[in-house]
């Protein structure tokens, strides 16, 4: 009996494993068959996303291009637009510093001209308080000069009188002169 | 009072006083001599004639002089009376001729004193004039101490403006 259980156990665990190993046999073919597919279906997916991909780049190459003119054309506007106004900002910035530097040219060369007259005027009233200076000092020194002149003169000259004088007097002139100097001291009671 | 009764003789300047003197020296030495170079001869021969004339005056005042004593006594007396001669000193711009010094003796002794004699010097700053020393006073009477007013008076004259002539 036991062998009987035995053997029936035996034969259903067999069963059980020839059924097991059918199933992953099974399995791993399925398996198998799922991975082929699978990969079919990536390489095939691949093959689409590449494909994809280059419409793509191809489109954005073309768009790009499309873009650059477009983006072109409207920085060329946009640049024209700024310029202009920037031409017509800086062309009026221009005039009014034109009309500023004009209104301030005048202004200064009204001031410049009074300034100049001013000027002008104290260097004339200057030059000739130095040139009436110069003259009184001139006249001064010419002057001094003179009397420098004079007084040397009259020492020459006295010098020359004092050593004619003498010898010119005749004796008698020098007796009678003694003489004379000598009543005076006389009657001055110096003697 | 002696030498005012002395006669002396007619003396102009010191220089002739100071000669008498030297003659009365070689006189008196000759006093106390009897043989060669005595008295007389020295009178005769050394002594100039106005002092010979003084010096027999004043032997004769003395005791007629015969004696050395006496001789040598009227020397002195004679001597001593040169030198009492007053001297008016003056100092003079020129040498003068004594033509001229004898006239400013001549009124020396008229207004100053007789006797006088005169002691000239020659200083050629003075220009003219005369500078007097006289008994013990001082007068500057020469061109020179009258010049300064004389040149500025000068001088202010020719400052004046020139007189055109005829004008």
């Amino acid at each position: 009996m036991g062998i009987i259980i035995l053997s029936v156990v035996l034969g259903v665990v067999l069963y059980a494993y020839e059924r097991s190993l059918k199933q992953v046999r099974r399995l791993k073919r399925e398996k198998t068959e799922e991975e082929k597919k699978a990969r079919t279906e990536a390489i095939q997916l691949v093959k689409e996303a590449r494909q994809k991909a280059a419409e793509i780049i191809g489109e954005a190459k073309v768009n790009a291009e499309k873009w650059q003119q477009v983006m072109d054309e409207e920085m060329e506007k946009l640049t024209n637009a700024q310029l202009g106004e920037y031409k017509e900002n800086l062309q009026k910035i221009s005039n009014d510093i034109e009309l500023g530097v004009q209104s301030g040219a005048e202004d200064l060369k009204k001031a410049l001209e009074q300034e100049t007259v001013g000027v002008e005027k104290t260097m004339v009233k200057k030059i000739e308080a130095k040139l009436a200076e110069t003259e009184t000092e001139v006249e001064k020194y010419k002057q001094e000069r003179m009397a420098e002149i004079d007084q040397k003169a009259a020492i020459i000259l006295e010098k020359v009188i004092k050593k004619v004088f003498t010898k010119a007097v005749k004796t008698s002139d020098h007796e009678a002169l003694i003489i004379q100097e000598l009543e005076e001291a006389k009657k001055e009671d110096a003697i | 009072m002696q030498s005012d009764q002395v006669t002396l003789p007619e003396l102009m300047d010191v220089e002739s006083v100071y000669t008498c003197l030297r003659e009365l020296d070689k006189l008196k030495d000759a006093v106390y001599k009897t043989e060669e170079g005595g008295f007389d001869e020295v009178l005769e021969s050394v002594v100039n004639r106005d002092l010979y004339h003084a010096v027999i005056e004043i032997m004769k005042q003395t005791g007629g002089g015969n004696d050395p004593q006496s001789r040598e006594a009227g020397i002195e007396r004679l001597k001593a009376a040169l030198q009492a001669i007053p001297v008016v000193k003056l100092q003079i711009a020129v040498p003068l001729p004594t033509k001229s010094l004898k006239t400013i003796h001549t009124w020396v002794k008229a207004n100053l004193h007789d006797p006088a004699v005169l002691d000239t010097e020659v200083s050629p700053e003075l220009l003219g004039g005369v500078r007097i020393s006289f008994n013990g006073k001082f007068s500057d009477k020469s061109v020179a101490a009258k010049w300064p007013e004389v040149w500025k008076a000068v001088q202010e004259e020719g400052k004046q403006p020139a007189v055109r002539e005829g004008g």
